[in-house]
């Protein structure tokens, strides 16, 4: 059962090993092949996220368990599974060689370690597998660490640039500040609730000792976390009051998890880890951790808010979600504004992506609507589209001509593997090579969510339920919030709209070469500009097709518990807790 | 029939492809070829269009016939408390329909053909094709949506296309002032026809023409016959509005007095364009409209005795202007202007089978004598001026031929030509509600006659005087007058085409002469569709098939219910419904105007082909007249003054305020701008240790904002 429930992580780790072993290989096949099992591996995973899906929609089981209830597949973590290896095609595509020898391509070069840098990235994509499925602090922690690991790699890899290794560095050490910041709250939370699963039984049996007696004697208790809240749910109250110790254990979980989504307060990593990265690396670096990051929040938000239908934490909380969510706008917007570094202003434009997301979630928390209601739709309706339009852009930078050297301490040098990168490099190439600079226009008017494209319809789900009137009184902070995404809306258009005015009104700069060839081509790199760009436009402009994803969202959303209609799987089994306790089904 | 009734898109389909074709592959692949998709597409849709409209003349109908057909639903809008909105894309195919289908499709393919021959060599060629292609969808878009929504679909897409066409030669100011012009005048139009929909949807809670569409059972002319019950209340007072708005928009899209400005400066486009658009399809759709609309119009009369009073003023206005314009493509728009007059004073007089006879004739004269203009600037290089050219029999002896047809036909020469009987008819409906009416048609006919023939005579007879740049391309620097030392320019450089022209004199290519042998054969026999006795043909045939449209029976049964002035029988005559007998046939009219013809020709052979100085010299005597007509009344500088000017002045003070406002708004944009050089100078500095204290600070405070 439990093999079957993580076939499609299994899959993905399997052929990480296989990628690894290739890596020891000498010959030219090897790294060729690479791309290749990787695809393979994502699509097999693929399969089966698609199978388990079927099984939840159309099953008995609205959830699909281990014994031990580690692991629970709801439609939430089927669909974030789903966009996870979706996206993580077009991010192991661009990913793909076009060097002779196969040492990657001109803006990414992994050596002769190819099948490690794939493996690492399919590692990643486990991870968030991991995340979305997982029912436990203990798994979760694994795979949030899992998907962040192998990044902190491939930052470096085969990079023999300054910045690359800088980068690598501090992005390290700033994720192990975030990953103990994290496993204290993770022990706070431990230590307030007594256990570490997160959705459990109602009731487990544990035996104890009488004090006064010294017999043993069996006593009951919440089976999970949900479960323990759900408890702190008083009469007449629609949320929890939560105790000093897990509200501190929550705040510091949340504040940690801001360094995955590369939100404030653990954001300043952004400017410097994107830039210093391989395009192909910056734009896995712009999604997956992210996704993570998200995935986390919301399954732990809905934890604590007693995992009832009627998603709504307490109070404390939601504020901490608005502080996060409008410092992240604006600080991502802000610093956005002012970067000459085309990379290095998409970075902070995904800070300020996240701080959107998170504006979702905390408009979610804010209005405490039911599961299925627009704000977190919303939200899981972003977040595909934010991966497809994010790695468009940067695919698009990846494919526009490099500059020919570059001057370090008055000589010049040829960078190894580096992209067109500065507002300057990309001056006037709309008008060389049309095609891109149709795409780079698709992307930017869809990050800065111009209509007629999916960015448009992402904000706009995302607003609107701001300005929805739901009761008679209007809550002012819902409102503010929703102004404040406009606002930030309206400064994120300058920024993006200066990249699509540099390539297409801008004369050349001097330094490119007047007849320049493309640095990377490929089929790899054709098929993801092109599908990117069409998806981003279908979904723009044919309201059947962003009906579909929305859809699909809706059912995530409504699906993230797994138990409305349908109990909780049993666990028959008796099974050994950390603190010794024995757990046992009462039933 | 079944066919095309059935997959009906494929008229207005086809042309969009073929536009779509050139459009993207033209300027690379296609050049010289670009032409070939366009006739396909075009010529598809004209067999398809035939095809239906012999479909459905050659079946025996009984009452309203009429087929509907929804391709997919357009758009869903509204909700509350005003309903609905729901719009359907999709045809509905009546005899009204078909026959401005085979109209706009089967003569749009005629000037494909000529064009094609005519523009050779011209820069942009594929980009005129993929207009024409363009045009051709957006026409038949317009002529056969099934609802207001289509309509206005198609009405602004032709206004683009004609916008696009005229301003065609983007590189003569006068092109593209003239592009502006026609598309500003008829935006001032289109506005109050956009009205007119939003009013006809509030008020009928649909937009659909009639029930079996999207959008309610029952379309808005089935119900405009008892809209009192239909309308809510609060909302009755706005109904009789809607026929003046949607009026503004027909008025603007067929240059009718006071919108009729932009047509005379539209002859700027090249010449096919002129034919086509200019003449014999988009500026009709005026009438089309208020015919197709004829019960809402027919509920509120006072709407249509405007319509017939603009239109006999323009009609003599058109007429009057003609009279001393020298341009050859001039006299022939204020011709179009006037013609057009005469088509809306037939559908103001309850005589609107009369007006689409009109329209239908007029489509084929109108764009032989455009195209016969075009054959005469192919030849003289571009030389339209009227003083300049003259006795041009020998070079284009064919293109006199027609060109003589199309003049016999606009003049209204009895019975040999359509002209004559469409013209008409239309007198018979105005005599039928005015003598006053009547009698300024009849004086316009005269002029109309006149002003033909002094432009045939001078053109074509007399001495001849054929301008020496002959053989130069002229296509798109004609001009009027004042354009003539821009043109000279132009023919500094002599094209390689005009090098191949001095090797062999042929003006006459067959791409450009098949097309208008066709043109004036139709200009001829046509009219025998609609006779007013039984010679062969049974009388009224065209209005008894026009009749089965319901658009015509909901008029007319709105009109039965309200009583009218006009004879019964008459009256069904002229919504061709079934009367027990003939109405009778109105000789002495008929006697009329044939006289009236003739003099009128007559006339212009003494003044301008007998004795040339006589007629200069007469007009020298009535100076003052003349130079009011050759200044078309001084409008344009009327219109410069009352409503350019202050337009411009507000203009001027609105940039000066917005240069504050800008300053303003520049002073919000500098706050984030700011904002994000502070934190990057102080929170972005690459440092490490940095980024750890930023993280354990907002942490703490975080912390502190969340459990304090």
């Amino acid at each position: 059962m439990l093999a079957s429930i993580l076939l499609p992580e299994i899959i993905l780790t399997v052929a990480a090993c296989v990628l690894f072993l290739l890596g020891l290989s000498r010959g030219r096949a090897g790294p060729r092949a690479a791309v290749g099992i990787a695809l393979v591996a994502l699509i097999a995973s693929l399969v089966c996220v698609f199978s388990q899906a079927g099984q939840i929609s159309e099953g008995s089981a609205t959830v699909l368990a281990d014994e031990g209830n580690q692991f629970r597949i709801s439609a939430f973590a089927s669909y974030i599974r789903m966009i996870a290896l979706g996206v993580g095609v077009l991010l192991i595509l661009i990913q793909s060689p076009t060097k002779r020898d196969g040492s990657g391509n001109d803006s990414l070069d992994y050596g002769r370690d190819a099948g490690e840098f794939l493996g690492l990235s399919l590692l990643s994509l486990a991870g968030i597998l991991l995340v979305a499925s997982s029912n436990d602090l203990v798994t979760l922690f694994l795979g949030i660490e899992l998907a962040s690991i192998p990044t902190y790699i491939l930052v470096a890899t085969g990079r023999p640039l300054s910045q690359a290794q800088e980068a690598s560095l501090k992005y390290f050490f700033l994720g192990a500040v975030s990953a103990a910041i994290l496993l204290l709250g993770f022990a706070y939370l431990y230590g307030s609730t007594g256990t570490t699963r997160l959705i459990g039984p109602e009731l487990v049996e544990y035996r104890a000792f009488d004090p006064a007696t010294g017999a043993a004697i069996v006593k009951e208790r919440p089976g999970g976390i949900a479960q323990m809240i759900a408890t702190q749910i008083g009469e007449n109250q629609t949320t929890p009051t939560l105790t000093g110790w897990q509200m501190l254990a929550l705040a510091l979980v949340f504040i940690a998890l801001t360094f995955k989504l590369a939100a404030f307060p653990l954001h300043s990593y952004a400017g410097d880890v994107y830039e210093g990265s391989a395009t192909p690396v910056t734009a896995f670096l712009s999604f997956v951790p992210k996704l993570v990051g998200i995935v986390a929040i919301i399954k732990l938000l809905h934890v604590f808010s007693g995992a009832t239908v009627n998603f709504n934490p307490p109070e404390q909380l939601d504020r901490l979600l608005v502080a996060l969510a409008v410092v992240t706008m604006f600080l991502g917007n802000v610093l956005a504004l002012r970067q000459v570094s085309v990379k290095r202003m998409l970075a902070y434009s995904s800070v300020a992506h996240s701080g959107y997301l998170l504006a979702g979630i905390a408009l979610f928390a804010l209005r405490g609507s039911p599961m299925g209601d627009s704000s977190l739709t919303a939200v899981l309706f972003y977040i595909p589209i934010y991966g497809v339009m994010t790695t468009l852009a940067l695919s698009v930078l990846m494919l526009l001509p490099t500059r020919q050297s570059m001057r370090v301490l008055g000589k010049n040098v040829a960078p190894p593997a580096t992209t067109a990168e500065t507002l300057e490099d990309i001056a006037g190439t709309g008008r060389l090579h049309p095609m891109l600079g149709l795409a780079m226009a698709v992307a930017c008017l869809s990050l800065a969510g111009i209509p007629l494209t999916a960015g448009f319809w992402a904000k706009y789900e995302l607003i609107a339920p701001a300005f929805t009137k739901t009761s008679a009184n209007i809550d002012t902070t819902v409102l503010g919030l929703g102004v404040i995404i406009l606002i930030n809306s309206a400064i994120g258009a300058a920024y993006y709209l200066r990249v699509v005015a540099a390539m297409w009104a801008q004369p050349t700069a001097e330094h490119l070469p007047k007849n320049p060839n493309l640095p990377v081509r490929g089929l790899a790199m054709g098929i993801v500009v092109l599908g990117a760009s069409l998806i981003i436009l279908l979904l723009g402009t044919v309201s059947q097709a962003k009906e579909l994803l929305k859809i699909e969202a809706q059912q995530a959303a409504s699906g993230l518990d797994g138990r409305v209609g349908s109990p909780i799987p049993e666990a028959d089994q008796e099974d050994e807790d950390v603190a010794g306790l024995v757990e046992s089904n009462v039933r | 029939m079944s066919f095309v009734l059935e997959h009906s898109y494929l008229i207005p389909l086809l042309p969009l492809l073929a536009a779509v074709v050139v459009g993207l592959f033209g300027k690379t692949f296609l050049r010289g070829w670009s032409h070939l998709p366009i006739w396909a597409g075009v010529g598809a849709a004209a067999g398809l269009s035939i095809t239906l409209l012999l479909g459905l003349v050659s079946e025996k109908h009984e009452g309203a016939v009429g087929f509907s057909t929804v391709w997919f639903e357009w758009f869903r809008a509204g909700a509350g408390d005003s309903g609905e909105i729901v719009v359907g894309a999709g045809s509905w195919i009546d005899p009204l329909t078909s026959i401005m289908l085979a109209v706009v499709c089967g003569i749009g393919f005629l000037i494909t053909i000529f064009a094609a021959g005519y523009m050779k060599g011209e820069r942009g060629y594929w980009r005129f094709f993929a207009y024409l292609g363009l045009f051709i969808f957006a026409m038949s878009c317009l002529v056969m949506g099934d609802n207001l929504v289509m309509l206005y679909l198609g009405w602004e897409g032709v206004g683009l296309c004609s916008y696009l066409l005229i301003g065609y030669d983007q590189h003569r100011l006068a092109a593209s002032n003239a592009a502006r012009k026609a598309f500003i005048v008829n935006r001032i139009g289109d506005f109050g026809f956009a009205v007119g929909i939003m009013l006809t949807w509030y008020c009928f809670g649909t937009v659909s023409y009639f029930g079996s569409g999207l959008g309610g059972s029952d379309g808005f002319l089935e119900m405009v016959m008892h809209w009192q019950t239909h309308v809510p209340a609060d909302r009755q007072f706005l109904v009789e509005w809607i026929p003046f708005a949607l009026m503004l928009g027909a008025f603007g899209k067929s240059a009718q007095f006071p919108l009729h400005v932009w047509l005379p400066d539209a002859m700027e486009g090249p010449t096919p364009v002129s034919a086509l658009i200019h003449a014999a399809t988009m500026v009709t759709a005026g009438v089309y409209m208020i015919a197709r609309l004829g019960g809402m119009f027919v509920a509120f009369p006072d709407s249509l005795l405007v319509v017939a009073i603009v239109g006999a003023v323009t009609a003599v206005l058109g007429a009057t202007i003609a009279l001393r314009q020298f341009d050859l493509k001039r006299v022939f728009a204020y011709s179009t202007v006037s013609q057009l007059g005469f088509m809306f004073v037939a559908v103001g007089v309850l005589a609107p089978v009369a007006g689409v006879f009109h329209l239908v004739t007029h489509a084929f004269f109108k764009a032989l004598l455009f195209l016969s203009s075009g054959v005469v600037m192919h030849a003289t290089g571009g030389q339209l001026d009227l003083r300049k050219i003259s006795g041009l029999k020998k070079h284009l002896p064919i293109t006199r031929v027609v060109c003589l047809v199309g003049c016999l036909a606009l003049a209204g020469f009895p019975v040999i030509t359509a002209g004559f009987w469409s013209k008409d008819e239309i007198l018979v409906g105005a005599a039928q509600v005015s003598v006053l009416l009547y009698v300024t048609l009849s004086i316009t006919a005269f002029l109309t006659a006149y002003y033909t023939f002094r432009l045939y005579f001078r053109v074509f007879e007399g001495p001849e005087m054929f301008p020496q740049s002959a053989g130069h391309h002229g296509a798109d620097s004609h001009g009027h007058v004042e354009h003539d030392q821009e043109h000279a320019k132009h023919q500094d450089k002599p094209s390689k085409h005009e090098e191949a022209h001095a090797h062999h004199h042929n003006h006459e290519p067959l791409l450009l002469i098949a097309p208008l042998v066709i043109l004036a054969i139709g200009a001829l026999v046509v009219g025998v569709v609609n006779l007013p006795f039984s010679a062969g043909v049974k009388a009224h045939s065209l209005g008894h098939f026009l009749g089965h449209s319901p658009s015509f029976i909901l008029a007319h049964d709105i009109l039965e219910v309200r009583g009218t002035s006009i004879d019964a029988t008459q009256l069904a005559t002229q919504y061709g419904q079934p009367t027990e007998k003939y109405a009778k046939v109105h000789w002495v009219a008929m006697g009329l105007s044939a006289v009236i013809s003739v003099l009128g020709i007559g006339l212009a052979f003494v003044l301008h082909l007998k004795d040339r100085a006589k007629g200069d010299a007469l007009a020298k005597q009535f100076a003052g007249v003349a130079n009011l007509f050759e200044r078309k009344y001084f409008i344009d500088e009327l219109y410069n003054r009352l409503l350019v000017g202050p337009l411009r002045a507000i203009a001027y003070l609105l940039d000066a305020l917005e240069y504050v406002w800008d300053g303003l708004a520049s002073l919000i944009a500098m706050v984030p701008q700011a904002a994000g050089g502070a934190i990057r100078l102080t929170m972005q500095r690459g440092y490490l240790q940095g980024y750890a204290l930023t993280a354990i600070v907002g942490l703490a405070v975080l912390l502190w904002w969340v459990l304090v």
